[in-house]
């Protein structure tokens, strides 16, 4: 009986594996973005950086790859119960929200830490109804617990101390997302067979969807979004 | 007016209270431009402190200016206190005076007692002795100081409590809040005026007639006009958008900018925030642009409505005449440095500080020509009365 158990545990493991893929690829960005402007601080953050600090809204790198895009499914993935342990961990070093855009799944609790030595708070706002809006003072360094429980994208969070810091989180229902790299790649793991639509969100370039079709095989999807052009002539 | 006006001290002293609240004002302005706002995220306390023992080590950033915002609110506070205490015992004597002035201490002893619902709980009472006051003030215009010395008490700690609640309500109300807070401090600075005014040296001995109806009202509705104007600004500012609208004079190359969700998302793809400001939407376009040509419309009315009061009034009036054309050009001059200096927090506060002057300055010579306006009539039926009746005169 035991036996007979652990043969068709095994099988069911083998297949969902066998039927769990990959998707990669690239998100670039065409047309010119407008340059980032650079960051007025105040007396406490400036000594902490010798170089100017910029705003982050198009980091392109190597072939005109786009940092910061959140890539998600958007349909055809049920929905997971959240991972139990904490999620990635949001920080304030030097006066600076990292990593800029992050993703969590939605009832997953994750931490935002103050890296520095003095006062930040801590002011998410959310839009979607059930999610909280949780403004936290943070006068040491500390870590505060946070989670949403429903699908958002993105959510911001901003420092009201220092008005140049915000970030944003990205909440989804399961587990497929990643955010791209400096130079735009990314890669969503562990998907199971089927049709989906998956959506690149890029604050400033906005959105693009692409239907794929899953099997056993990795599937390669790339995407390109637009920096507008300026609206005044 | 009698006795209660003349007093030059409390001209004196009123004029502080004036100048403390335009301060206030500007300070109020710079707290909305940086978007610090929020930087003490509780109330009355700050950072579970008592907001007079917050140490100063700790003000920092954004909190540094919130914070002075808060303690300075209360310096105004004690400031139109003692001016309700004062206008009251002058006014008053016996029973009446003490049972006013125990009331007007009791009201500021209770501000100092940092729970919510207590604060809350002496604004409510505080609304209801305003309007008291102001029936008050209207039936009895001959001790009209002393109650309009109730309002500006009142009136300090409805809208500290204003001001509170747009912190503690943030999530849902913060805008609205925001928005009112703004709009009270504007005609807190009126009321301050008013007093500054009504306690002068002048304002006691004017005696001159000026057949002013017609201008009176149009002062009045140029002035009304210049409240909507700081509605629209603080309406603007409180939704923590930025600027909505980058370029002058044109707004996105044209007249009118397209409103539509392409150009919208067009613009705020190509709009680089540098401090988390709020996406625009078309919402806030059209905002920023009634902003832009009421300011417009709002010059044109004050150098014409000021030319009639230096054509027809006497000196004083000419004064105020010529400082509302000042203000004005100059408040258009900010206007546009504001945005082509993408809201520099310097350039930015001062274009709020004179709007609040020019608002100010529109309804002081409503009140000065209100004032010969109200001569006039009685010494024109005076005439009817006795053909050889007042003489007339130009001061």
């Amino acid at each position: 009986m035991k036996l007979t158990l652990g043969i068709i545990t095994a099988a069911a493991l083998a297949g969902s594996c066998a039927s769990a893929a990959d998707i990669t690829g690239k998100v670039k960005l065409s047309g010119t973005p407008p340059p980032e402007k650079q960051i007025q601080l105040d007396a406490t953050c400036g000594k902490l950086h010798a170089k100017p600090l910029t705003t982050r809204h198009y980091m392109v790198g190597e072939g005109s790859g786009l940092g910061n895009v959140f890539v998600y499914v958007k349909e055809g993935a049920k929905p997971a119960p959240a991972p139990a342990g904490k999620g990635p961990t949001l920080d304030q070093v030097g006066c600076e929200y990292t990593p800029y855009v992050m993703g969590v799944q939605a009832g997953q609790h994750f931490d935002v830490k103050n890296s520095d030595t003095f006062l930040h708070n801590v002011h998410s706002m959310p839009k979607v109804e059930g999610n909280k809006e949780k403004n936290v003072g943070q006068p040491i360094p500390m870590k505060s617990d946070f989670v949403f429980e429903k699908s958002e994208v993105l959510v911001r969070f901003k420092c009201d101390v220092h008005p140049w810091m915000f970030a944003y989180v990205g909440v989804v229902d399961h587990p497929y997302y990643a955010v791209t790299d400096k130079d735009g790649n990314f890669k969503i793991s562990g998907l199971p067979a089927g049709n989906y639509t998956v959506e690149a969100f890029h604050l400033k370039a906005g959105a693009k969807a692409e239907k794929v079709t899953l099997a056993a095989d990795n599937k390669t999807l790339d995407f390109t979004l637009e920096a507008k052009a300026a609206p005044t002539p | 007016m009698g006795r209660s006006t003349e007093n030059v001290w409390l001209h004196r002293f009123a004029f502080v209270l004036a100048v403390l609240t335009l301060l206030m004002v500007a300070l109020g302005g710079v707290v909305t431009t940086k978007g610090v706002g929020m930087s003490v995220p509780d109330w009355p306390t700050t950072y579970g402190e008592h907001l007079f023992l917050f140490p100063f080590s700790k003000w920092i950033g954004g909190v540094f200016f919130e914070h002075s915002h808060r303690l300075w609110g209360y310096l105004v506070g004690f400031f139109s206190a003692v001016l309700a205490i004062w206008t009251w015992a002058r006014d008053t004597k016996g029973r009446e005076r003490w049972v006013g002035i125990s009331a007007m201490i009791l009201a500021g002893a209770l501000m100092g007692y940092h729970k919510p619902w207590m604060l809350v709980s002496v604004a409510a009472v505080s609304m209801f002795a305003a309007i008291w006051a102001g029936v008050n003030a209207m039936r009895q215009p001959s001790h009209q100081l002393r109650w309009l010395g109730v309002i500006i008490l009142a009136g300090v700690i409805v809208q500290g409590v204003i001001g509170g609640l747009r912190v503690l309500l943030d999530e849902k109300w913060g805008t609205e809040f925001g928005v009112f807070h703004a709009t009270i401090a504007q005609l807190f600075l009126l009321l301050a005026g008013s007093i500054v005014l009504i306690t002068s040296d002048w304002w006691a001995k004017a005696s001159r007639m000026f057949h002013g109806g017609a201008l009176r009202r149009f002062v009045f509705a140029t002035t009304l006009l210049i409240l909507l104007q700081l509605i629209f600004g603080a309406t603007m500012r409180h939704q923590h958008a930025g600027l909505a609208v980058p370029d002058l004079p044109l707004a996105y190359g044209k007249l009118w900018p397209a409103t539509d969700a392409s150009s919208v998302a067009a613009y705020n793809s190509h709009r680089i925030e540098a401090a988390g400001e709020n996406p625009i939407s078309a919402g806030h376009i059209v905002i920023h642009m009634l902003h832009r040509y009421t300011g417009v419309l709002i010059a044109a009315l004050v150098i014409v409505c000021a030319t009639m009061m230096f054509r027809r009034g006497g000196t004083v009036q000419r004064r105020f005449a010529t400082a509302w054309i000042a203000l004005v050009l100059l408040q258009v001059t900010l206007g546009i440095l504001t945005i082509t200096s993408e809201r520099k927090v310097d350039v930015t506060t001062t274009h709020v500080a004179v709007g609040a002057l020019t608002f100010l300055i529109g309804w002081i010579s409503f009140l000065v020509s209100s004032r010969n306006a109200v001569e006039s009539e009685a010494i024109a039926a005076n005439e009817l009365l006795s053909p050889k009746g007042a003489e007339l005169e130009h001061a």
